[in-house]
């Protein structure tokens, strides 16, 4: 039985040691969710917003948010997603169509290896763009008295 | 139920934040767009300390774009809160869309579509006869303020002969079912007491009263000043286009035509919603194309409802159709629906009651001896 349990700790040990084949999929992985575009039934974004997340070498990110490689933080944190394959599991549908699923992702809080997207084939082109509406005015206030002073 | 003075203040401060131009919006489209209604603080100085009304003359403009059906028609609600924070609605209005139409600066003020616009201009000075009521009004009926609050108050609406009308107490307060707005005059059947203060007959608009009346912000003590934070709200519909009645509200049988989109004779009129060889010239083509978006009973519903991922108002308890107005169920899905956007505005009403004094007495007895 201790035999046992030494080898399957050994086992874990070397699933969970955030190996350099898993830093790129928290790389994509914190791009696909931040900066993806959230068609569906909290459309947010819309043509304007999307146009101003394009940066020059076509990859969203929206202003003052970091494109660079999430802190190594995100890694350690991979463990969790140990009983899932190392390997990137691209799902395209994530990043392409007008799926109407919204993610409702502020940050890549959901995990795990399952929302890994090649950021490669997000073109400005894919990206949905939602109904908008802009309403300025004003109300023009009055107060009246019969009697004043 | 009577609040204090001071503890509406208070109350309502709570629930509001004062201030000039406050705006505050939920929809999901106005997260990316710029939704704002500004609203400016007002204040009078009086002997009395009373003011007559407090009221508003809105005026604004819905843009929209990127829908997947035309819009025809944008309904819009005003609500004001009263002295204990509920709210009630002291305005409507559906203005229908037609053509594309221009003010006489050459700006756009209307075009129905995917993409649009309207402006609306609630400014007593303003011709507002062709957008509110579609060029049936009385020209005798001139505008005026919406009154928030005023010395008649809120309208005695539970009072009301409601078996006299086509709607409950509830339905009309809540816009499920109103009717005319002729049928809410003072002296009416089913008015009782004073009538609805912005109610427009001639225009077919209006249909409600103050949400109070003035005591809520008159100030009685006299050298001092009440401060009070007013909280509106306005509910900005998208409807999309219907071919059920004709200019005179009729139903038109057989094959109905949308007959409001102007003079088909004028080919120099761009129709944003069609190309133009889809409705060149001929009535019966153009009404071919439209992209209608109606219930079962003709009436235009919400655009996108239950489309692409977005909420379906029917799934709210309170709306039984597409195309119902029913106000808490189109606030509820505002939060995630595009053609449904809240915007919250605020301001402040101060009142000064002004000090008795005496500023002195002169004279002259002009005193004489003989």
């Amino acid at each position: 039985m201790k035999r046992l349990l030494v080898v399957l700790l050994v086992v874990l040990a070397g699933c969970g040691g955030g190996g350099p084949e898993q830093t790129p999929t928290v790389t994509r992985e914190q791009s696909t969710v931040t900066d993806g575009p959230r068609p569906g039934p909290n459309p947010d974004i819309g043509p304007t917003a999307t146009a101003t997340r394009v940066d020059a070498d076509g990859t969203e990110a929206p202003p003052g948010r970091p494109t660079a490689t999430p802190p190594p933080a995100a890694t350690a944190a991979e463990p969790t997603s140990s009983a899932g394959p190392p390997a990137p599991t691209p799902e395209p549908e994530t990043g392409s169509g007008p799926v109407p699923e919204a993610s409702n992702g502020d940050g890549g809080s959901s995990g795990g290896g399952s929302s890994v997207d090649d950021t490669s084939e997000r073109t400005p082109a894919a990206t949905p763009s939602g109904p908008s509406v802009a309403v300025e005015g004003a109300s023009n206030t009055t107060m009246a008295s019969v009697r004043t002073t | 139920m009577n609040f204090g003075r001071r503890t509406f203040v208070k109350g309502i401060g709570a629930v509001g934040i004062a201030g000039a131009g406050l705006t505050l919006a939920s929809g999901s489209a106005s997260a990316t767009s710029h939704v704002e209604i500004n609203s400016s603080n007002v204040s009078a100085t009086t002997n009395d300390g009373e003011v007559n009304e407090v009221g508003i003359s809105p005026q604004f403009t819905v843009d929209w774009e990127g829908f997947d059906d035309p819009v025809g028609k944008v309904h819009f609600l005003v609500e004001a809160q009263d002295e204990s924070g509920d709210w009630w609605p002291v305005f409507r209005a559906t203005p229908w869309l037609t053509e594309e139409s221009f003010d006489g600066n050459g700006n756009l003020v209307q075009a129905p579509g995917e993409s649009g616009k309207l402006t609306v201009d609630l400014s007593p000075t303003a011709v507002r006869d062709e957008i509110l009521s579609r060029g049936n009004d009385d020209p005798n009926i001139e505008g005026a303020t919406i009154k928030l609050f005023d010395g008649q108050g809120r309208p005695d609406y539970a009072n009301w002969n409601w078996s006299n009308a086509v709607a409950s107490q509830q339905s009309y307060l809540e816009g499920n079912s109103i009717g005319s707005a002729s049928q809410y005059e003072e002296g009416g059947n089913v008015v009782v007491g004073h009538g609805p203060q912005n109610n427009y007959p001639g225009m077919d608009a209006g249909y409600y009263g103050a949400a109070d009346s003035t005591d809520v912000v008159n100030e009685e003590t006299d050298g001092e000043t009440g401060e009070v934070t007013v909280n509106l709200r306005y509910t900005i519909v998208l409807l999309g286009i219907n071919n059920k009645t004709d200019g005179n509200g009729n139903v038109v049988g057989g094959s109905a035509q949308y007959t409001e989109y102007g003079n088909f004779s004028d080919t120099t009129t761009t129709r944003r919603e069609l190309t133009t060889a889809d409705w060149q010239g001929e009535q019966s083509t153009f009404v071919d194309h439209l992209n209608l978006t109606q219930d079962a009973s003709g009436n235009s519903a919400l655009v996108m409802n239950g489309e692409d991922g977005y909420p379906d108002l029917t799934d709210q308890p309170g709306a039984g159709s597409a195309a119902s107005l029913h106000y808490p169920s189109l606030q509820t899905i505002s939060a995630n629906h595009p053609a449904v956007t809240v915007v919250n505005s605020s301001f402040t009403a101060s009142v000064t009651n002004k000090t008795a004094a005496t500023d002195g007495v002169s004279g002259d007895s002009n005193t004489t001896m003989n």
